[in-house]
């Protein structure tokens, strides 16, 4: 297992000096205020926050999905925003891959479908479409619900049917805006055991955003936001799971904590 | 104290087709007259739909609820919306301010619904206002407010139809922390001043400190109980931190 | 897969957007049912005369499809809009998994053509179905008898549907591609969060606006009652479209300022919640309003016209002429041959063996002023189209009672007696009849050659003396002794004819026609100015009613449909947004009787506001095109125009509870 500090990883992303304020008509906020930081190849990193603090923002202005007010965000030396119109989608095609709270598949294909819908974009062929899924179907327990379609399956399934669509690109990046948050215990337990999964025989690089210790306890890496800045970070290295969770406890107490003492 | 709100072995079972979900497993507590409770526990863990259940928004499996010695699982179809009206106060995570209509307007609309002549209902409206502070953006609409005075007007149409309980789902879900906090020292003052009821979902440990009293819910089932006692907010806060971490720690194991 | 996936999404619209689709394929049908008029009188059994109508309808319903096709591209092209907003989320998903733009746009275009082609084939071939029952209904408008049973099609309609259709798909297309890449994912992806706009004028502004609007309009109704509507169409339509639109612009602060003016009534049960959702409604769409106002004005006032209209050409030419043919002779020709009939044997016309009797009379201008003389025994109604239809000159006719009598004679009524200084009086309406009537039994005399004649009520004909039209003839003709005339100006030698007997009356037509065609041919310069035939006059009145009738509907019920569909989609549209408002309010306790009440008092009062203003305009637009086209001699009309409101009233209230059983529907999904 690669540990970012002991191994001086190839960078992925850089976030440099973000800032997103949003609103007007004497009612500014500021979500982001100078963020920097930077992900590693093959990390699976954990941003946490309470609600409001600009985790879901962050991940958005990574994602190319909003824009900065000011600061860059490098993905694989590109930097994504200074990235023209045209060039964007080849980009979202090629480098991400998208995981949202509420699943976001179209409705009106199946599984199977929806999977292969994020490889004919590219052009990939019908033969390697079908090798392509029939493995990652069975590296996600999905094979038996491919042919149904979103409205037949359990809020767990759909989420690993689209966490089966954002890797099936092989994109350098993956991006979960709370993938757990629809879930119940046992079907985020699955999810996050698959993302795990999916990051080291994978290779592939997550960033997940998350309010829930649990959840953020599979992550290697963990960056904590309060309102709009970086408050804290948190290495997993070699603890066990339950101990990193532990930490993790300690730090959203502390986080809890601060504005409690500054009652 | 006055018993005000009784849960009396409460189920719900979602689904259909093999897809049984239970989301409340025979739940059962009680909430005095005057107390602050709250009722935390992670996402999937039925909270949410505990109080929908309390709010008569749904309805229950089986089993009894009582407010005021109501039983509301009981009630016809168009007995609800009117007990809904007249003796529960809402306040929604995302704030459920209809967005034509002005903060004074929004808060006077339960009561018009509820037949109000004017005078009554503009001084209802008036008092509701002055309690949680908003008396100067009551000409406002919605997307002219911040968060926090959002919720303040959502508080203020709450209380404005004076009910036996306020029910408060994750009141501070998409406040920042010092909206939060605001907002937090309203429920807190309304509270221990006028002695409303309250009960509030929340899963921040740091929300669910400001409360008199802790229900811990997981996998539909009540797991634990903390009440604060004589402790101060700070050591209640880290009370609660450590059934969190418990709770937590325990699905770490079961998985 | 792109193609599966519009191919789905295209199955998914038509069980999801029903109305766009039906319209979709109604307009078209429409559209292909009224250009394929054509094929249908081919297969009619149609004489010379009824061809000629029917060619004049063929171009005009040509031509009016011009504007009926913007019509519908307007119709489309809002339609499209709202499906397309409705699929915010879904353009979103597609962008975000990396597919350009250009493929986005490029689903839509398939879809578009594809829901386009369905509904155009679909279209096509109810277009060719329900002309096989117009054809019957045209057949019984012209009162032609089908010559067999034929099936129908005209592919120069089909061709025109679908370079039409082809044409407003491609707009919808090239829209859509414009939409999409204008479009942020960000947007896209929450797009159900978005806000409606507030009410943010100022009320005074608002006020001032309305007010301002209908100073425009009240000058527009006045030009128009003071008849001035043809010198003045300009400015009638310069002070009224403007108008309009600003009373629109106006008009949700205007309402606001109205129902909250009374605090008790405003704060009661939904009522200040159904307020603001219609100001924020109107505030948002009052451009469109406007818009659809002046649509439905257009429809009433083509639709209650042409019923009207063609009322009117009904009773014109249902008129009871007892004579066959007339001919407007020339005076010197007449004198030349010594008489009329002589005149016309002279040119070649064989007189007796056409005609069984003749009549002939030549009418003078009399020096006796209508307006001078009868002023005081004729309604208001009757002198204003004396002096529009004299243009000024609204002197009596005059003709001598001898001759005279002869065409009394041959239309086989009992002759006029008169003695020295009296006068008969031959009129064609009834109404006149009888205020002559009053005038002659009050005892009042009539000046004329410097003397006083005396009228008696026995002497007074209703009579129709010409073919050609009443409204050409002065509408009193005064009958004189015979040498009391000779001081008159004469106008014309009239000579009518009823033809033979022992020959059906239309061989002899037919003959006459030919006759006439043939000496045209020999010699051009004819000895009298105008020719016409009872049955000739007939069928060119049935081509002008028919004309009249199908441009009015084919106008009119677009332009409703039109507005009706736009209304109930913007409505729809509305009730979607408006889910998590009713949401909230379930939330707060609200009975679901009492929200169904509220959504049909918004959806009732934002129909009926451009109806009523249409309808308030078309009041005036009517009685302006009436006074235009002098067709207020005909008292009933207005039960046609009637007839033609109604037929309105039933399809927008379709529309209208079609929409709100929808809306309900769509406010109760979570």
């Amino acid at each position: 297992m690669s540990i970012y500090w002991e191994v001086k990883m190839e960078t992925l992303l850089k976030v440099r000096n973000v800032e997103k304020i949003y609103g007007g008509k004497g009612n500014l906020t500021k979500a982001l205020d100078d963020v920097n930081f930077d992900v590693g190849k093959g990390e699976f990193l954990g941003i946490m926050g309470p609600s409001g603090s600009g985790k879901t923002t962050l991940l958005n202005c990574i994602s190319t999905i909003d824009t900065v007010t000011s600061g860059h965000i490098t993905i694989h030396d590109t930097d994504v925003t200074m990235l023209k119109a045209g060039s964007l989608a080849e980009f979202r095609r090629k480098q991400l891959g998208f995981i949202f709270q509420d699943f976001n598949l179209l409705d009106t294909l199946s599984g199977y479908e929806n999977i292969a819908l994020a490889l004919t974009i590219c052009g990939v062929s019908y033969g390697k479409i079908k090798e392509r899924i029939k493995n990652i179907a069975k590296t996600l327990e999905i094979s038996d619900v491919l042919y149904k379609y979103p409205c037949e399956m359990s809020g767990g399934q759909k989420q690993r049917v689209a966490a089966a669509r954002a890797i099936i690109t092989n994109p350098s990046l993956i991006l979960a805006d709370e993938p757990t948050g629809a879930l119940d215990s046992k079907s985020s337990r699955m999810l996050l055991e698959n993302f795990v999964d999916m990051n080291q025989k994978l290779g592939a690089t997550l960033l997940m955003v998350t309010h829930d210790a649990f959840a953020a306890s599979y992550c290697s890496r963990i960056l904590f936001l309060r309102d709009g800045k970086i408050f804290t970070e948190l290495l997993r290295g070699t603890d066990s799971r339950k101990d990193f969770f532990s930490k993790i406890i300690e730090v959203v107490s502390l986080l809890g904590g601060d504005v409690a003492d500054a009652v | 104290m006055e018993k005000l709100l009784n849960v009396s072995e409460v189920e719900k079972i979602y689904g259909g087709r093999g897809r049984i979900t239970k989301a409340l497993g025979g739940i059962s507590f009680n909430i005095a007259q005057g107390e602050l409770v709250g009722i935390m526990g992670p996402s999937g863990s039925g909270k949410t739909t505990l109080l929908n259940c309390i709010s008569a928004i749904d309805t229950v499996t089986t089993g009894h609820i009582y407010i005021d010695g109501v039983d509301i699982t009981n009630l016809k179809r168009n007995q609800t919306a009117q007990f809904r009206r007249e003796r529960i106060g809402f306040v929604f995570q995302e704030f459920e301010l209809i967005d034509t209509l002005t903060a004074y307007e929004n808060i006077a609309v339960a009561l018009a619904i509820g037949g109000r002549n004017y005078p009554e209902l503009r001084t209802l409206v008036m008092q509701a206002a002055d309690m949680v502070g908003i008396g100067d953006i009551l000409q406002k609409y919605p997307q002219e407010l911040s968060g926090g005075q959002k919720q303040r007007v959502a508080a203020a149409r709450a209380l404005a139809v004076q009910p036996s309980i306020v029910l408060a789902d994750e009141p501070t879900g998409a406040l920042d922390s010092h909206a939060a906090k605001m907002i937090l020292e309203s429920f807190s003052r309304i509270n221990r001043r006028l002695g409303v009821t309250i009960l509030m979902v929340t899963h921040d440990a740091y929300a669910a400190s400001w409360c008199s009293r802790i229900l811990f819910l997981r996998d539909g089932m009540i797991f634990s109980e903390l009440n604060k006692g004589k402790n101060d907010r700070k050591t209640f806060f880290e009370h609660i931190m450590e059934v969190v971490s418990v709770l937590g720690g325990d699905s770490v194991c079961a998985g | 897969m792109l193609c599966k996936l519009a191919f789905r999404n295209v199955r998914k619209s038509i069980g999801d957007y029903t109305v766009y689709f039906i319209t979709l394929m109604f307009a078209v049908m429409f559209f292909y049912a009224f250009n394929s008029l054509d094929a249908q009188q081919a297969v009619m059994d149609l004489n010379e005369n009824k061809e000629t109508a029917a060619q004049m309808m063929l171009q005009s319903i040509e031509v009016f499809s011009v504007f009926v096709a913007v019509a519908l591209a307007i119709l489309i092209l809002y339609a499209n809009n709202f499906l397309i907003k409705r699929r915010n989320k879904e353009l979103g998903i597609y962008l975000i998994l990396g597919m350009g733009k250009g493929r986005v746009a490029g689903i839509l275009m398939l879809e578009t053509l594809l829901v386009g082609i369905i509904a155009l084939a679909a279209g096509l071939l109810l277009g060719v179905l329900f002309s096989q029952g117009m054809s019957l209904v045209t057949a019984k408008m012209f009162e032609a008898e089908l010559k067999e049973y034929v099936f129908i099609f005209s592919p120069r309609a089909a061709v025109q549907s679908v370079i039409y259709f082809g044409v407003m798909f491609l707009c919808v297309m090239v829209f859509n591609a414009v939409r999409v890449s204008k479009q942020k994912v960000i947007k896209l992806l929450h797009s159900e969060t978005e806000n409606e706009k507030v009410l943010s004028k100022k009320t005074g502004v608002s006020v001032a606006l309305t007010a301002a609007g209908i100073v425009l309009i009240i000058i527009a109704y006045y030009l128009i009652i003071k008849g001035m509507l043809i010198m003045y169409l300009p400015f009638v339509m310069l002070f009224g479209i403007p108008g309009t639109f600003l009373l629109f612009a106006g008009l949700s602060g205007f309402v606001y300022k109205i129902a909250a003016h009374n605090k008790t009534r405003y704060f009661k049960g939904l009522n200040l919640f159904v307020t603001r959702q219609l100001t924020s409604k109107i505030n948002s769409t009052h451009t469109s309003m406007a818009l659809i106002c002046l649509m439905l004005f257009v429809t009433i006032v083509t639709l209650g016209a042409s019923s009207g209209v063609s009322a009117a050409v009904n009773q014109e030419t249902n008129r009871d002429i007892r004579f066959d043919a007339e001919y407007f002779v020339y005076t010197a020709d007449a004198e030349n041959a010594g008489g009329g009939v002589a005149a016309l044997e002279a040119y070649g016309i064989p007189v007796n063996e056409f005609y069984q009797r003749t009549a002939e009379y030549t009418q003078y201008d009399s020096d006796v002023d209508i307006m001078e003389q009868f002023a005081d025994h004729l309604d208001i109604a009757q002198l204003k189209e004396i002096e529009g239809n004299m243009k000024g000159r609204a002197y009596t006719g005059a003709v001598s009672v001898s001759e005279f009598n002869t065409f009394l004679d041959m239309v086989g009524d009992e002759p006029i007696e008169i003695g020295a200084n009296e006068v008969g009086v031959v009129t064609y309406n009834e109404a006149m009849a009888k205020a002559l009537e009053n005038f002659a039994q009050d005892g009042n005399k009539i000046v004329s050659n410097g003397r006083e004649y005396s009228l008696e009520a026995s002497d007074i004909r209703i009579e129709n003396t010409r073919i050609m039209g009443s409204s050409s003839v002065s509408p009193i003709i005064l009958v004189y002794p015979d040498g009391d005339v000779s001081g008159f100006e004469i106008r014309d030698v009239m000579v009518d004819g009823v033809y033979v007997d022992n020959v059906p009356k239309e061989e002899t037509e037919d003959a006459v026609w030919a006759k006439q065609n043939e000496l045209r041919k020999a010699a051009p310069e004819r000895p009298f100015s105008y020719f016409t035939t009872a049955l000739t006059s007939q069928d060119s009145g049935i081509g002008l009613r028919v004309t009249i009738s199908f441009v009015g509907i084919y106008l009119g019920i677009t332009f409703l449909v039109t507005a009706a569909v736009i209304l109930a989609l913007q409505q729809l549209s509305a009730a979607n947004d408006n889910r998590k408002r009713y949401a909230t309010l379930r939330k707060l306790g609200t009975e679901e009787k009492l929200i169904n009440r509220s959504l049909l008092k918004q959806i009732a009062i934002y129909f009926l506001i451009p109806l009523a203003v249409a309808a308030i305009h078309a009041i005036f637009g009517i009685q302006g095109l009436m006074s235009m086209i002098n067709m207020v001699w005909y008292e009933n009309v207005y039960q046609d125009v009637f007839l033609g409101l109604a037929l309105i009233a039933v399809i927008y209230g379709i529309y209208f509870i079609m929409t709100y059983i929808s809306s309900k529907k769509i406010i109760k999904e979570k």
